[in-house]
């Protein structure tokens, strides 16, 4: 199999567009499953921002240092894209951006039927997603989804360790008390 | 994995069960339902295996295709579109030239200055040529001029990219 460096030097050479395409494929999986994540499961939108990471990474490969790994590279332009688009969010929905935080305790109900698990609990663990911030959600997804290291977390979101371990203990703090419904009786 | 690495971290505790809750929603022992469930097969080798090991590998399924289709053209394709553009913004300058200032006349003017012998005569009959245009002839000139060598530069630039 070709390695990453490699396929980057054809396309930055002879602008091979399957060098690049064998990129996306290798790591669209992974960047899509990270946005959806961190879109909090909305498919729709995440492989919308999937898209424009890639074509993001086509134009920017030249700034691509061969010493961090692509995965990390691209995973950091993948949460700059989510940001991107959150922040667009809040300046179209300026008055209702605290809504989702301002859930009603009926609102937050988690739903608890087992029959329907994983998929209920994939549910649930998207919506109490939705209670944690930008940051805190990346570093679940980056650290539970994508197995990546705090070290790893603080080299894609270029975050002090110490800020990653924060943000982790905190969203583990709100996660557990949203997701208490699921702790076996 | 090192002790920083969150999923491997204590592996009993009261919070156990939350940590499990994640591996559980997260982690390779879970199957989503909205993703695909069955094994891939890799069509070109292009993907490692051991990423197509995991239960929640999302199946290329025309993403990839769809991303290229969107890229800008190739880098020869662009130069050739600029070449034939800075070509035809030429001919198309050299068209409102010829309008403006009759081509015969100027060939005839050239003849009788005796333009193609003496070099001093071109730049007398080029002076001469000049006092005569009109300011808004000088206008136009200078304004096809400018555009030129501005799209030229612009295009070499783009070029160089």
């Amino acid at each position: 199999m070709i390695s990453d460096i490699d396929l980057i030097t054809r396309v930055l050479a002879r602008d091979d567009r399957h060098a690049f395409a064998t990129l996306v494929r290798r790591y669209q999986s992974q960047v899509r499953t990270l946005l959806r994540r961190l879109c909090a499961g909305d498919k729709a939108l995440a492989d919308d921002l999937a898209q424009e990471v890639f074509l993001r990474a086509y134009r920017g490969l030249a700034g691509y240092r061969g010493g961090a790994k692509f995965s990390a590279w691209i995973y950091r332009i993948a949460y700059h894209a989510f940001l991107n688009d959150k922040r667009r969010q809040r300046h179209r929905e300026q008055p209702m951006g605290e809504a989702t935080h301002t859930a009603t305790t009926a609102e937050a109900a988690m739903v608890c039927d087992t029959s329907v698990a994983p998929g209920g609990l994939r549910r649930d663990i998207d919506q109490a997603m939705t209670y944690l911030s930008e940051h805190e959600r990346a570093v679940m997804a980056l650290a539970y989804g994508m197995e990546a290291t705090h070290e790893d977390i603080a080299g894609i979101l270029e975050f002090p360790l110490g800020t990653v371990k924060t943000h982790i203990s905190r969203a583990k703090d709100k996660l557990r008390r949203r997701l208490h419904a699921w702790r076996p009786a | 994995m090192n002790n920083h690495h969150t999923p491997q971290g204590p592996s009993h505790g009261p919070d156990q069960w939350f940590e499990d809750l994640l591996h559980q929603a997260y982690g390779n022992s879970t199957k989503e339902t909205t993703m695909q469930q069955s094994r891939p097969t890799p069509p070109t080798g292009d993907v490692p295996a051991a990423e197509l090991e995991n239960p929640v590998y999302l199946l290329d399924d025309g993403f990839a295709a769809g991303v290229v289709q969107q890229l800008p053209p190739p880098r020869g394709q662009r130069r050739r579109v600029r070449l034939w553009a800075l070509a035809l913004a030429t001919v198309a300058g050299m068209a409102i030239a010829a309008l403006l200032f009759p081509l015969d006349g100027v060939y005839q003017a050239m003849q009788q200055a005796d333009f193609f012998a003496d070099a001093a005569a071109k730049l007398a009959w080029l002076r001469e040529q000049t006092a005569q245009l009109s300011p808004a002839g000088i206008t136009t000139l200078l304004g096809i001029s400018t555009l030129s060598l501005g799209l030229a530069s612009f295009w070499a630039i783009e070029a160089k990219r």
